[in-house]
């Protein structure tokens, strides 16, 4: 079976989960303190997922957009923070990992730039979404509690940048990730990529963090696939960090 | 965010130059590999959106490349 031009092969589920399982090892030891060695794990898994999707005879377009995961974590431990200007690290690190989601979406999954990336049907229920932000950020700052703490929030320069890195966010896990799953399971497609989402968040040190995360993940993707748009929830990504002080 | 930014254990790790160094490192060689792979393709009767899939990926880690290096120089001046 042909989907947009790309095999629809069951095994693509199959690889996500060994995928996942594998970049949370790497995670882990990174994590652990053996960090040259955990960020060799994600060169290697970023290797492996583009010479599979590139050598094999049947691509599987999963397999590109994971190696979208390990390349965040690398890209974000080469540039310092703590040392520099948090708007200028944001960008740094979001716009081009965002450049890179959508280069790789315009190639793998266009119709999702057409339809989750497109003029929303529903522009009033997109405000709305919105504003779920809000409940977020507070559920954000409650699960931080205790947790070691992250730069200080919101200069106002930052707003901008946040809502890049929110959106890149977005456009990788609740778009690519969400919309490719979907094809196959939409249950798996609310599960999966948030689990890949609460996984990258491990470095936060903190389980209820990563359990936050989870959760805010699921409630977005749920979202998602009822209004078929990410700018809503792109926005409440944005303003549940602003209010969270993680920006 | 699923970056260093916001995750305080990886912030210490970011913070050292040697690791950054490590990091910076490693995004050139998978560069250099996405190069590799997209002369293979261009060799082989490959899926032509296959081709510019690993194009497109080549092209955004370059980005990612230079974003690294220009922080490099600017830390310079």
């Amino acid at each position: 079976m042909q989907q947009h031009g790309w095999p629809s092969r069951r095994s693509g589920l199959t690889y996500l989960l060994g995928f996942g399982l594998a970049l949370a090892t790497a995670e882990i030891v990174l994590i652990a303190g053996h960090v040259v060695l955990g960020m060799t794990l994600h060169a290697a898994l970023l290797l492996v997922a583009t010479a599979q999707f590139a050598l094999a005879r049947e691509p599987a377009r999963e397999s590109i957009i994971a190696a979208l995961l390990p390349l965040t974590r690398l890209v974000s431990l080469a540039v310092p923070t703590g040392e520099i200007d948090h708007s200028l690290a944001y960008a740094l690190v979001s716009g081009p990992l965002l450049i890179a989601a959508l280069l790789v979406a315009r190639e793998v999954a266009p119709r999702m730039l057409a339809t989750e990336l497109g003029r929303p049907r529903t522009p009033w229920t997109q405000v709305r979404l919105a504003g779920l932000g809000l409940p977020m950020g507070l559920l954000l700052l409650q699960a931080a509690e205790g947790a070691p703490a992250g730069p200080a929030a919101a200069q106002f320069s930052l707003i901008a940048v946040v809502l890049v890195t929110a959106l890149f966010e977005e456009v990788l896990f609740r778009g690519l990730l969400q919309h490719v799953v979907a094809a196959r399971s939409p249950l798996l497609s609310l599960l999966l990529p948030n689990a890949l989402y609460a996984t990258m968040y491990l470095g936060s040190g903190s389980p209820a963090v990563v359990a936050a995360m989870a959760s805010i993940g699921l409630i977005l993707s749920i979202c998602v696939l009822r209004t078929g748009s990410l700018w809503g929830v792109s926005a409440a990504h944005a303003i549940a960090r602003l209010i969270a002080g993680f920006a | 965010m699923v970056t260093t930014v916001d995750q305080p254990v990886l912030q210490l790790f970011a913070a050292r130059t040697d690791i950054r160094d490590v990091a910076g490192a490693l995004v050139v060689i998978i560069l250099v590999a996405l190069l590799v792979q997209r002369e293979i393709l261009r060799h082989r009767a490959a899926l032509p959106a296959q081709r510019r899939t690993v194009t497109a990926m080549a092209a955004a880690v370059g980005v990612a490349w230079v974003a690294i290096v220009t922080e490099r120089l600017v830390a310079l001046l």
